[in-house]
């Protein structure tokens, strides 16, 4: 009879297979395992986050009742969900998880990069301007994404062009100042500032 | 007819016709454009509707959801692509017929049957909103609550495969809805001490997110020639009316079950589409032709889809509940201009109503032109590179969160939830139930508060009142009859 610790390679191997099939099947445990997590550690905060009101007006006023719900509800199904395969999820090592986690990003990370681009984006906006900083982070993506040639790029110009006037412009979106356009003569600068 | 004058002089103004052949063309275009789908576009135009006057801005957003419906034929019909999901069976026979050489035969007719679907689809508007809105006349606040209640479910059951993941989708939808000041104590709500977070999770960042920058994720992940080269053949740009007129029966039946499909929350274009075309597979003298280019197959695919454009609104205008996502979105411009969908809306703003009916129709009328002449411009709209549109969704994505309040907050929410939406779709997991839970779940707890406090906490008030005992018989026979079905089925399953 074979025990835990005198299996042979195979069986190891077959066993990592299988805990990593379970990680990556169709059943999306992970996802409803971090569900559970964030619904779980949600609920240790109502206490603090949605006090309890003293008051006789009645149970159904009190602020915790849609949290507790939302988050009840997530966390319920989710546990159903995996209820199933509970102990083998458990069982999974440290490892293969980090393992997956590791394949996962690396597996998407056009939307990981992209995520950054688009923060670095939305905090260099009032560094570079609206036109200057969406031109770049266009063409940076399309060059990560390899389609930034020169008829790409003149496409992107236009678009850029067009956008730029669109809702600079015409619909008059409202930005902070930039910090490169107070390099500019005054009027230069306002005019930047209001449509750039 | 003082009231077709009134709403006609309510269409007469240049904004509002701009926006009604925008929305369309806009639609029209996104449709056409496989992976485009239109809730990413309607979601990053919601700031911009809110600017606009209430029914320039309602028909901005509705023209792009009824011209994508249209757009959507295109590919899949020539490339077998569909254009917006709810194409799909729209490739089955569409398709076939491109292959044999027929394209714009296959066009015209697909173009005729969405017309006459989304005429049906306007005129069953005109005809049960009003009529349900003096029903809710009788509505107070337990039956409103049950209304919310039955559309929650609804919107879950509609996800049949998925019905497990879509309430844990709406219970998070719930909680987001949550967050924020408690109106009745005006105590913080998982607010974590942050300033931003006190009005609460703004709706636009997470539709926005969810829908538009998730998507360009995807399109920005693809690799190699995504661009698709598309040829349109054949004879018979205006043999769609010929067509319809031969499957009159297979016309009024798809366009029946998409008006009741438009009128239940959640089951929508996919329900009607699937029963429609099972429909008219069976009560075909040849079945077997079904899939290999049947035009009656094509005629109940693309007439069930539109002719629940409009219908879908029934439940909105008449009671204010949104049945779909994008309804959600509709009820925010509404309340952005301080119309409150429901009774009061046909009593108060006659010419408002009346006006977007004849917009509606005026919409089915230029995206039926403008398809049946510029198809072959269109085509080409096929060739863009899905990586060039992404880059660009994520710019209109940040353009369309910040501008509501013009707070760099609410582009770095759009852009945690399009993170969320990224992991949804990759895990086949329905993001529409968040959305409803964020707009149904308050709307259920405010109504649900209301009624407990005029009852002083007793929850018979829910079983004594004959409407809101029937919505809450409703939504349990309907869990009851999901749960049975679900029990066969697995039977079914061990059996074989």
């Amino acid at each position: 009879m074979k025990n835990k610790d005198n299996n042979s390679p195979t069986d190891n191997e077959d066993m990592l297979c299988e805990k990593r099939r379970l990680l990556n099947g169709e059943d999306n445990f992970p996802f409803y395992i971090l569900v559970i997590l964030v619904s779980i550690g949600l609920l240790c905060f109502v206490p603090s986050q949605a006090r309890i009101i003293d008051t006789d007006k009645g149970w159904f006023l009190q602020p915790m009742i849609a949290p507790l719900i939302g988050l009840g509800i997530m966390a319920i199904f989710s546990l159903v969900m995996v209820a199933g395969k509970l102990k083998e999820i458990f069982s999974v090592d440290l490892k293969t998880w980090s393992e997956y986690l590791y394949d996962s990003v690396s597996y998407n990370r056009v939307p990981v990069i992209t995520s950054v681009f688009f923060y670095i984006y939305i905090h260099m906006l009032n560094v570079t301007g609206f036109f200057l900083t969406t031109l770049l982070f266009v063409t940076v993506l399309l060059a990560l994404s390899r389609l930034l040639n020169r008829y790409w790029f003149i496409a992107t110009f236009l678009v850029t062009v067009a956008i730029a006037f669109i809702f600079r412009y015409v619909i008059g979106l409202w930005m902070d100042d930039v910090w490169l356009y107070e390099f500019l003569p005054n009027d230069w600068s306002d005019f930047a500032n209001s449509y750039l | 007819m003082d009231s077709i004058l009134l709403g006609l002089n309510e269409v007469a103004h240049l904004n509002v016709l701009v926006a009604i052949f925008l929305g369309a063309l806009i639609g029209v275009t996104i449709g056409s454009i496989p992976g485009l789908e239109p809730a990413g576009v309607i979601a990053i135009l919601l700031p911009l509707s809110f600017s606009m006057e209430p029914l320039a801005g309602v028909m901005l957003l509705v023209g792009v959801y009824g011209g994508a419906w249209y757009g959507g034929a295109i590919p899949a019909i020539l490339m077998n692509t569909p254009g917006t999901p709810v194409a799909v069976l729209t490739t089955y026979d569409g398709y076939p017929m491109a292959q044999r050489g027929e394209g714009k035969r296959a066009l015209s007719i697909a173009y005729t049957s969405s017309f006459v679907g989304g005429i049906i689809s306007v005129t069953s508007l005109v005809l049960l909103a009003p009529v349900l809105a003096k029903v809710a006349q009788k509505f107070g606040s337990p039956e409103f609550a049950m209304l919310a209640l039955l559309g929650m479910v609804f919107v879950v059951l509609a996800h049949r495969k998925h019905v497990p993941a879509a309430v844990i989708m709406l219970g998070f939808g719930i909680f987001l809805g949550s967050v924020g000041i408690d109106r009745s104590f005006n105590s913080q709500v998982f607010t974590f001490g942050q300033t931003w977070l006190l009005g609460g999770i703004p709706l636009v960042p997470v539709v926005i997110g969810l829908f538009a920058m998730s998507q360009a994720f995807v399109l920005l992940s693809k690799k190699g020639n995504d661009a698709h080269v598309t040829k349109l053949e054949g004879e018979g740009h205006f043999s769609g009316v010929i067509e319809l007129l031969r499957n009159k029966m297979t016309v009024a039946r798809s366009a029946f079950l998409g008006v009741i499909m438009g009128l239940l929350p959640g089951v929508g274009e996919f329900g009607s589409q699937f029963f429609s075309y099972t429909l008219a597979q069976k009560f075909s003298k040849d079945p077997d032709s079904f899939g290999k280019g049947n035009p009656a197959g094509l005629i109940a695919s693309e007439t069930s889809n539109n002719a629940v454009t409009a219908s879908v609104m029934v439940p909105l205008l008449a009671f204010g509940i949104p049945a779909d996502a994008l309804m959600a979105m509709l009820l925010a411009v509404f309340m952005v201009h301080n119309y409150v969908p429901g009774p009061t809306l046909f009593a108060e703003r006659p010419e408002f109503i009346s006006g977007l009916y004849i917009s509606l129709f005026m919409m089915n009328i230029f995206c039926f032109v403008y398809l049946t002449f510029a198809t072959k411009w269109m085509v080409n709209l096929t060739r863009i590179r899905g990586r060039f549109i992404g880059a660009f969704i994520l710019v209109l994505g940040f353009i369309g969160s910040y501008s509501q309040n013009y707070q760099v907050s609410d582009a770095l929410i759009a852009l945690f939830f399009a993170g969320v939406g990224y992991v949804l779709r990759k895990n086949d997991i329905p993001a529409i139930p968040i959305i409803l839970g964020m707009v149904l779940g308050p709307v259920f707890l405010t109504r649900f508060k209301q009624a407990m406090g005029i009852s002083s906490g007793d929850l018979s008030i829910f079983f004594t009142r004959p409407i809101s005992l029937a919505l809450l018989s409703i939504t349990v026979l309907s869990i009851v009859v999901y749960i049975i079905s679900k029990v066969k089925e697995g039977k079914r399953v061990s059996a074989a």
